[in-house]
């Protein structure tokens, strides 16, 4: 069952439309990114997945159920979220801040917790010594290493990224998409992940959407869209690579 | 049935032996020995006296006389007739007395004082020229004549007197302070006074009788609640006619220039007349006691105060960071408060909760609310919006939000807004004296009707050292709780 759908959402943001028509289905314990330049509705694509915003028309399913918006905040927990700003809470440490959701949700336990603290940790390549820092006193892609343990903590089955690396510089985000692709193959989930950055989309995403002007031009697994790119302007989105 | 008469008597009698009376005082000197007397006057025919001085002004001693809060307290005729009555002019005794009879109020009859406005001038410069009235004014145009800047505008002042008596001389305003130096010194000749001054005797002075009756009486009396019964009412009677201008001035002057307490001086009073037998009895105690326990009462009402401040606006700003909307008025409400002038704020809960410390936490719990109010809201509404949006995304709801990020982020400015509102209030405290709270500023308030800088600074001293340590204090905690990442 594909834990995320989309059917025939429109969404207009101030009167310009931000999402048009959009059907798309996020196929379980795969990575689906999406790419599109700024303004193409991208960002819009990932609040609607997540219920933050209600699309004007159109049906959001979350695990084959109607997106049930009076629960919206019970149901996020249920999915990882990463945004490019990071927010890692100032005044909590590294350890506390990965460990947030222990205090939103009363079943999880302190030990496993913890367990699974360090375990993400060190996927991430994270010392453990780090726990004790304040988020200031982390390099920016430390900084967002925290942030994708701290969203993974509960083992969300959804994943929702947000151009989580767009602030890094180009080595960190390697490293950072290589731990990335690591935690897949260890727990494999369903990720959506939001980029400006076509380089990145082939590096990580099993499956592409290419979002213009908030329609999908193309949807397909990365091979085919090598392969038949949809029209020039997804050939360029998707050649720019070779730059 | 004997039994149960014999203890009802028992208990009635002790009833009457300790019946107790509130006596009032307005905050200045010659208000303080005339409540005095009264007060020692009552204890000495069997009345337990409850001391409510400090009372600001006439409207503050009405109210409190009107609500019950004090039984009696020596005004003046003309006071009552202007400014209690309305009734745009000057009243007899008996006229006053059946207006009041519909408020339930009642006033005996005079002590015999006139304290109105006079002219004065130095008593050889009277007896060289030999003038003892204001007509006589007329024929010395020489003379130059220096008074108050209210005397000059009031209705009863210079303008009207000069046409009434058709006085040559124009006046000069000047500060009353500096009247009597200047007089002395020759720089004038004239000037104005109250009748009953302590200057005046001070000073050598003569009052120029207002032959021609320009001023308004302002014969001092009791203004008393008739609820006091008649026995407390014929002892007020004792002091009709007792005292006239000359005794008020000496005893006004044995305070200010003697440094007589006013107990003192009403005792003495008292014992000149007849009124009380036996030797003099001063008690002299060392200060400290005193001064401590007004420190206490000052920290209480400033703690109290803060305490319902903090536990009332940090809610409210929580509540108006969720509903933004009609966040904008309620501050401006809230900033109304603080414009308010203290005394008048102060005054405004008398109707409602009488007299004492309860007015004064509630005044000062509301000059209290704007810096906490103000401080919670914009300390909330600062945080960065991408924590925001991290916390919504990862599914907290909104109590979770405000209990695990923005209350805490918060947390140093609403410290600071609550630093503010202490320093504020340890300040705004010493006026709560005027309407009868206690605290340091009973020192102030005492000091100044006296013009006893002593007394002021008793007061003044260790109020600054209160705001001062308050600082210190709250340095100290914003420092203890300054978060991790920002030290």
């Amino acid at each position: 069952m594909d834990p995320l759908v989309l059917e025939h959402v429109y969404h207009t943001y101030n009167g310009q439309p931000a999402l048009s028509d959009v059907s798309l289905r996020f196929h379980e314990k795969k990575i689906t990114a999406v790419v599109g330049r700024s303004g193409s509705g991208k960002s819009t694509l990932l609040q609607v997945l997540n219920g933050m915003l209600r699309p004007g028309q159109g049906k959001v399913f979350f695990q084959g159920q109607p997106f049930d918006y009076s629960r919206a905040a019970a149901l996020r927990l249920q999915m990882g979220y990463v945004i490019q700003g990071i927010g890692l809470f100032p005044h909590l440490t590294v350890a506390q801040n990965i460990l947030i959701n222990t205090r939103l949700q009363r079943s999880t336990s302190g030990a496993d917790s913890l367990a699974r603290m360090h375990l993400l940790m060190q996927l991430m390549n994270l010392p453990e010594a780090y726990g004790k820092k304040y988020p200031h006193e982390l390099s920016g892609g430390e900084q967002q290493r925290v942030g994708i343990c701290r969203a993974l903590l509960p083992n969300p089955t959804v994943l929702l990224m947000d151009e989580p690396l767009g602030a890094l510089d180009s080595i960190t985000r390697e490293d950072i998409q290589r731990e990335i692709l690591q935690l897949q193959q260890s727990e494999q989930r369903t990720v959506v992940i939001i980029t400006h950055n076509p380089q990145e989309a082939l590096a990580l995403g099993d499956y592409i959407v290419v979002l213009e002007a908030g329609k999908v031009l193309q949807y397909d697994t990365k091979e085919n869209v090598l392969k038949s790119p949809a029209n020039a302007l997804v050939e360029r989105l998707t050649t720019t690579r070779s730059v | 049935m004997k039994k149960l008469l014999v203890i009802l008597l028992a208990i009635s009698s002790v009833a009457a032996t300790a019946q107790k009376i509130t006596v009032g005082a307005k905050h200045f000197n010659e208000g303080y020995i005339l409540s005095e007397i009264i007060a020692q006057l009552l204890e000495e025919n069997g009345f337990t006296v409850d001391r409510k001085y400090n009372l600001g002004g006439t409207m503050v001693c009405f109210k409190a006389l009107k609500q019950g809060e004090i039984d009696v307290y020596p005004e003046y005729t003309g006071t009552i007739s202007f400014e209690i009555l309305s009734s745009g002019k000057n009243l007899s005794v008996e006229e006053i007395r059946a207006q009041l009879q519909d408020m339930g109020l009642a006033v005996a009859p005079p002590y015999g004082f006139n304290n109105t406005y006079a002219l004065v001038m130095t008593e050889a410069l009277s007896k060289e020229k030999n003038i003892h009235n204001i007509s006589e004014l007329a024929q010395h145009p020489q003379l130059s004549i220096g008074v108050s800047y209210e005397f000059l505008k009031r209705q009863d002042g210079w303008d009207n007197l000069s046409k009434a008596y058709a006085l040559p001389q124009a006046a000069v305003g000047l500060e009353h302070g500096l009247a009597y130096s200047a007089l002395t010194e020759n720089k004038i000749q004239i000037t104005d006074a109250y009748s009953t001054d302590g200057e005046i005797i001070q000073n050598h002075l003569t009052v120029l009788e207002d032959n021609q009756k320009f001023f308004p009486d302002y014969l001092a009396t009791s203004f008393y609640r008739p609820s006091i019964g008649e026995k407390a009412e014929s002892i007020l009677k004792k002091l009709t006619g007792q005292i006239s201008e000359r005794e008020m001035q000496a005893m006004n002057a044995a305070v200010l220039y003697e440094k007589k307490s006013f107990q003192q001086v009403a005792s003495d009073f008292l014992r000149e007349k007849g009124f009380v037998a036996g030797a003099t009895t001063e008690t002299s105690t060392s200060i400290v006691p005193d001064l401590l326990s007004k420190t206490g009462v000052h920290l209480k009402l400033t703690f109290l105060a803060l305490l319902l401040a903090i536990g009332f606006a940090v809610p409210l700003g929580v509540v108006l960071y969720w509903h933004p909307k009609p966040a904008r008025y309620v501050l401006y409400l809230v900033g109304l408060l603080q414009t308010i002038p203290s005394i008048a704020l102060l005054a405004i809960f008398i109707p409602f909760t009488g007299i004492g410390q309860l007015p004064a936490v509630l005044a000062l719990f509301l000059y209290g609310l704007l810096p906490i109010l103000r401080n919670t809201y914009t300390g909330l509404q600062g945080i960065d919006p991408v924590l925001k949006k991290v916390a919504i995304g990862m599914g907290m709801n909104r109590a979770q939000r405000m209990r695990l990020l923005e209350f805490p982020l918060a947390i140093p400015f609403i410290l600071s807004g609550v630093r503010t509102a202490a320093v504020i209030s340890v300040g705004t405290a010493t006026l709560a004296a005027f309407i009868g709270a206690g605290g340091l500023g009973e020192y102030i308030v005492t000091g100044l009707a006296l013009n006893n800088s002593s007394l002021i600074l008793r007061g003044a001293i260790p109020a600054a050292a209160l705001a001062i340590l308050i600082e210190i204090a709250f340095e100290i905690l914003e420092r203890i709780f300054r978060p991790a990442y920002l030290r």
